[in-house]
This record gives structure tokens, C-alpha cells and sequence, in this order.
């Protein structure tokens, strides 16, 4: 039973700390390298470049649409399970929850080509990935506060379960090609190594009590639930001689799955950058249209069935059916347990990656003045830049969107910044700042957004923070 | 410079925290769901009773397993548990239902009765409430199996039933559990 409370508490501080994937502060801002993970067709203007090991890229967010970890935690004097009480009923089944987070394992990249003027940049690495996103069960949520009684005639739907989580190690090469002055496109490959799945979006069903004939009500129970694991069932049964050497072991097994050891998949990203003219740019890119085929380690768990239950009629054999008292007991509990017994069966299956979509269009302006003639200096690049970017992610009911803008700002020639005004399922409110910094060669970026919400950030319903440390060998000025 | 933009960053990680919330609160929680369900039911005619004689007592009964009581989720947050009946007769004589309830031991937990007086052949409604709470809900906890019987009792009037007697006994009845889900072990 205390499993069942320890979820429960679980899930409720869970739901704190939930966010996404929108890195808006990231999208096509050059000065990085890891841009081009969101944009292989970003137009990034470096000789080559190597990303600090496990340090050059850092994301982490989490986000809940509709609560905030304040909501249910705020010190207020309002007492808990009324704060609870509000959650409950305000969320609805379209509320979500999100976690993410990426670390860069290795990254680099080179420019080649055209000697004199090298018109093609290769970018690779290596990334870690986890992805948890569930939509709120508002109608099991329901049930489980109220129970059945105050809800006689109300179909609970069971298809309100509906949430995926993946750990996976992503390995990946692509290709930037500057086309002309107005176009630069890019491709990237990428190979998936699932360490971790879980997937549980197609269920259907509902459980309704309705007044009944032959006595007070008919429960009604019509299930199809299904739960797909890979991944997850080896590690279950590792070799248990207490809790630290079961997590040594399970961390053992997942190091090797980072390379083609998990269940492998296949995805590509495509992107673009064009300058209708000198001043505006309109890009795009689509991420992550990819698939994991689950073959290894991998199961899959139903609950499946029909059954309406009146109570039940003790009095034999005078009831007429011609049934034994204990056929007919059998019957019912038969019934019982084949409804809610849990198959488990080995099954591949495939998931598809959230695919994400960006866009972009934005306007430059403002050279510097050169102090020496009190003019612009023609060679140099515009300082300022203006724009507005959408974002799409496709999620297991419908996409998820976001419409940013931004401000871009060369402050000097070491370091550049980036504000950006965030709406989404999240916050109508999310300013968000990134700061690129190049002392040298060795570049730092740190970028978090809801920064409104920083100074309480249990009040934010999603918060992200991306840093990390690359070594850049720009292309020299002509 | 530099060192401008770091104390910029420094001030915004040492101002982000997180303020005036509790996580403690989670210790507070309590979830009071009340489900109720069905649970017996028979609606006989009064030709099952039949008696030729009018001053036998006719007995029926069966006896079913019903662990779900003892189910660890039910015996940690269960609290109250309420059996409610309700019995339409309109048979001309005195019943009564003997609910008797038995442990894995087959140990007598607790039993009670209800007794249904007739009006003639006009239905008469009788309800029956049972609350198990404190050391009576204790007991259900331990119960696995449950006995009813109904027996029915002589005609004061010597009456025989037979084939074309009239009337019916029928019987409906629902259980209600009140549970309260928190974070201290009962």
C-alpha cells in the first residue's frame, strides 16, 4: 500500500518541476555552435570548433501547463488539501507535464570546401537525452479524490492516461552548406541508442456506476490499457544485495547502452537560412523526425476486458439459471480477475521521437560607428537584430506551440546577448536572457528563461537553464 | 567588463530561490474518497417458499467468499464502511436475513440480523443500516467469508404457500467505504 501513497507523493512533486523543450534563447543564435543542433542549416561562421567535453552543452527544464509547484506548496496558511483540492479540479486532461534535459557528451566541428573560401561546415557528437512527458489523468485524479459515490451516472474515461519517457544517447553528423550569399541549408543524420522507454498513449476505455434493475447500481468496467516498456524489465531484475549496489549495477548497464548497445533508431533534422535581402533573414528547421525500433528487452503490459457487476445473488440454486452456487461465485471472480489481470507480453514496437518545428524571421540593423571618422563600418556585421520565431512540438494528442520574439545584441566584440518574450501553454509571460561570451578562443554561453519568475521560482510553471563551454576557431574577417 | 557581466549573472542565481513555499505541507495530504457498490441482491416469488403445512420454517442461505476486505490498501485507509439493505416484501409472513460474517479461521467476526414484517400482500419497505467503524470495522477487516440466510417463519394464521401464492421478497443492497488516504501509517 505504501507504494501506492509514495506514487501519489511522487507524481504530486513531480508535477513541480515539470518543463520543455523550447530553447528560443539558442535558436539560431550563431555565436554558438550548439545552434546548429536546433538548425543544421544555421550560418555559422567558424573554422572549426570542439565543445568541451560534457561541458559544452547543459539544458535542463521542466514546465506543468496550469500549475505551478506555488500553487500546491505556497506557505499561505491555506490549508494543503485545499490547495490540493484546486489542482485537482483546475487542471484539465489537454494540462500537461514535461520534463527535459540533454548533457553534450563530445561535439566538434570544421569547416571544408572551397579552400580559399570554405563553403560547407560538418558538425558531429554525442548527446544524452531524457524526455518525460505526460498529460494530467484528470478523470482518474477525480476518481481517486471523490470516489464513485457523488459520481453515479458519470463516465470516468480511462483513456485520460497518456504519457511517454525515453533515455536515450543520440549520435549525429551534419552537413552546412552555404549555397550563396542568400541561402545556407543543412542536414543532419542521427543514430538513437534507447538506454530507456516507457509509453503508455493508447488507452481507451471508462468505468461508470449507474443506477441499476436488479439492484442499486451496475458498475461498469471496459478496459484497454496498455503500458510498452524496453529497456526497463532487465534492470528490474538485476541482482539485488541492497539499494547502492543495485543503483552501481543499474548505471553499469546503462553506460552500456550510450553506444549501440540499446534498442537503435534513426532520425534526420533539415534546416535552412535565407536572406530575402541583406538585412532579413527567414529561417526554418524540423528536429527529430525519428523513430526507435524496440526489440531488446522489451515488455509490454495489458488490461483488457468487458465486465458489468451488480453485486451478487446468494440464494441458490433457487435463482433459476440452473448454475451450482459455486459456478456461479466462480463466474464472478473469473470475471474479476480476468478483467484486471495484467498480460505481460513481449512485443516489439516502435515510438516515434517528438518531432520539433522552428521558424524564424528577423531584421538587422545598426553598424557600429567607428570613432576615428564618425562612420559605419561597412566590413563590420549589424549589432542589433529584431525578430519573431515559432516553435512546434508534436506531442501524443496534439503539438504543443510557442511564439517567441526576440532582441539580439552585439554589446562588444567579446560578448553578445539575447532577450526573448516567450508565450506558450506554460506562460503568457516568460522573458527570457542569453549571454555568449568569447574571451580568446574559449566561449561561454548561459542562458535561463521565465526570468520574471526567478526570484520565486516555485511560482514559475516552467523554468529552463542551458550553459556550456565551447573552443571556437572563427573564420577571419576578409 | 567581464566581471560586470559575471556579478550580473551572480546576482540573478543568488536572487533566484525558491520562497515561501512549503514542500512539508506534502505530510498534511489526506484523500477522503467514498466508493460505494453493490453487493447482494435476490428477488424471489412466494411459490420458492412453498410449505403445505403453514407452521414450518423454511430456510435458504449460501455463503460466498469476500476477502476483499482484507486487501492491504482497504485495511490501511478504510475508516468506515457502511452496509446498507433494503428489503420489499409482500409475502404474508415474517422473514429475517442472518448476515453472518467468518475469518480465514472460519471464526464467527460478527454477525447481525434484519427482520422484514408483512402486510398482507401490500410491499413493505424495510431498510437495515450496518456502520463498521473502530473495532467493529477491525473485524470486517479480518472477515473472508460472509453467510447469509433468510428464513422464513410460520404463518400465524396457519396459511399453507403454494403454487399461486402471492407476493415477492426482494432484496437490494450497496456497500459504502469511506477511506482516508494520508501519510500517517493507522
Amino acid at each position: 500500500m505504501n507504494a501506492v501513497k509514495k506514487c501519489c507523493i511522487l507524481c504530486l512533486l513531480l508535477s513541480c518541476f515539470v518543463n520543455a523543450q523550447n530553447k528560443q534563447l539558442l535558436y539560431n543564435y550563431t555565436d554558438i555552435p550548439q545552434s546548429l543542433l536546433l538548425n543544421p542549416g544555421a550560418e555559422v561562421n567558424y573554422k572549426w570548433h570542439v565543445g568541451i567535453p560534457l561541458l559544452s552543452h547543459l539544458h535542463a527544464s521542466a514546465g506543468a501547463s496550469g500549475v505551478s509547484a506555488y500553487d500546491l506548496f505556497a506557505d499561505n496558511g491555506i490549508d494543503f488539501n485545499e490547495k490540493l483540492r484546486r489542482v485537482v479540479y483546475n487542471l484539465d486532461r489537454k494540462d500537461y507535464f514535461t520534463i527535459n534535459q540533454q548533457l553534450e557528451i563530445l561535439s566538434g566541428g570544421f569547416a571544408f570546401g572551397n579552400s580559399y573560401e570554405p563553403d560547407k561546415y560538418l558538425s558531429f557528437g554525442l548527446y544524452q537525452e531524457l524526455d518525460v512527458h505526460f498529460y494530467y489523468p484528470r478523470d482518474y485524479a477525480i476518481l481517486a479524490y471523490e470516489g464513485n459515490r457523488d459520481n453515479i451516472g458519470r463516465e470516468f474515461d480511462l483513456g485520460d492516461l497518456n504519457g511517454k519517457g525515453e533515455l536515450i544517447s543520440v549520435l549525429h553528423v551534419g552537413v552546412t552548406k552555404k549555397v550563396n550569399k542568400k541561402w545556407t541549408y543543412g542536414v543532419r543524420g542521427k543514430i538513437y541508442s534507447s538506454l530507456l522507454n516507457f509509453k503508455s498513449t493508447n488507452n481507451s476505455g471508462r468505468f461508470v456506476t449507474t443506477e441499476g434493475t436488479n439492484n442499486f447500481y451496475n458498475h461498469t468496467f471496459d478496459l484497454d490499457l496498455e503500458l510498452q516498456t524496453s529497456g526497463v524489465a532487465s534492470l528490474v531484475d538485476l541482482e539485488n544485495d541492497g539499494q547502492n549496489d543495485w543503483n552501481q549495477k543499474a548505471i553499469k548497464e546503462l553506460r552500456k547502452r550510450v553506444l549501440f548497445g540499446g534498442n537503435l533508431g534513426l532520425g534526420v533534422d533539415v534546416g535552412f537560412t535565407y536572406h530575402p535581402k541583406e538585412q532579413f533573414t527567414i529561417t526554418g528547421s524540423i528536429q527529430d523526425i525519428g523513430f526507435i525500433h524496440h526489440a531488446k528487452d522489451v515488455e509490454t503490459y495489458t488490461l483488457k476486458g468487458e465486465y458489468t457487476f451488480e453485486g451478487v445473488n446468494p440464494l441458490f440454486p433457487n435463482n433459476g439459471s440452473g448454475q451450482t452456487a459455486d459456478e456461479y461465485w466462480q463466474e464472478i471472480t473469473d470475471n474479476f480477475e480476468d478483467l484486471f489481470e495484467l498480460d505481460t507480453i513481449t512485443k516489439n514496437y516502435t515510438s516515434w521521437r517528438s518531432p520539433k518545428l522552428n521558424g524564424s524571421a528577423s531584421y538587422k540593423y545598426g553598424k557600429k560607428v567607428l570613432k576615428e571618422c564618425n562612420c559605419t563600418a561597412n566590413d563590420g556585421d549589424y549589432l542589433n537584430e529584431v525578430g519573431v520565431q515559432l516553435f512546434a512540438i508534436g506531442r501524443s494528442r496534439r503539438p504543443q506551440l510557442a511564439v517567441t520574439t526576440f532582441y539580439y545584441r552585439r554589446l562588444f566584440s567579446f560578448l553578445s546577448g539575447k532577450v526573448t518574450y516567450t508565450a506558450d501553454g506554460f506562460s503568457k509571460t516568460n522573458v527570457g536572457l542569453g549571454l555568449s561570451s568569447h574571451f580568446g578562443n574559449m566561449n561561454f554561453y548561459l542562458m535561463a528563461d521565465n526570468l520574471f519568475e526567478y526570484q520565486n521560482i516555485a511560482k514559475a510553471q516552467y523554468a529552463s537553464v542551458q550553459l556550456g563551454f565551447n573552443y571556437i576557431f572563427p573564420m577571419e574577417k576578409k | 567588463m567581464s566581471k560586470r557581466i559575471f556579478s550580473i549573472w551572480l546576482l540573478i542565481f543568488i536572487t533566484s530561490c525558491v520562497k515561501d513555499v512549503d514542500f512539508k505541507q506534502v505530510d498534511d495530504i489526506s484523500i477522503a474518497p467514498v466508493l460505494e457498490s453493490s453487493l447482494l441482491f435476490f428477488d424471489f416469488p412466494a411459490s420458492e417458499f412453498e410449505e403445505p403445512t403453514g407452521t414450518a420454517i423454511v430456510t435458504v442461505g449460501d455463503d460466498l467468499e469476500l476477502d476483499v476486505f482484507t486487501d492491504e490498501f482497504l485495511r490501511d485507509n478504510l475508516i468506515r464502511a457502511e452496509f446498507f439493505f433494503e428489503i420489499t416484501n409482500s409475502i404474508d409472513r415474517n422473514f429475517r436475513a442472518d448476515i453472518i460474517m467468518y475469518d480465514e479461521n472460519d471464526q464467527l467476526t460478527y454477525a447481525f440480523d434484519i427482520s422484514i414484517v408483512p402486510n398482507g400482500n401490500t410491499e413493505v419497505v424495510t431498510t437495515h443500516t450496518e456502520v463498521f467503524e473502530d473495532a467493529l470495522l477491525e473485524q470486517l477487516k479480518n472477515t473472508v467469508r460472509l453467510e447469509l440466510v433468510l428464513s422464513m417463519f410460520p404463518s400465524p394464521t396457519g396459511i399453507p404457500l403454494n403454487q399461486n401464492s402471492l407476493g415477492n421478497i426482494k432484496m437490494r443492497s450497496k456497500a459504502t467505504l469511506f477511506f482516508l488516504i494520508d501519510t500517517e501509517d493507522n
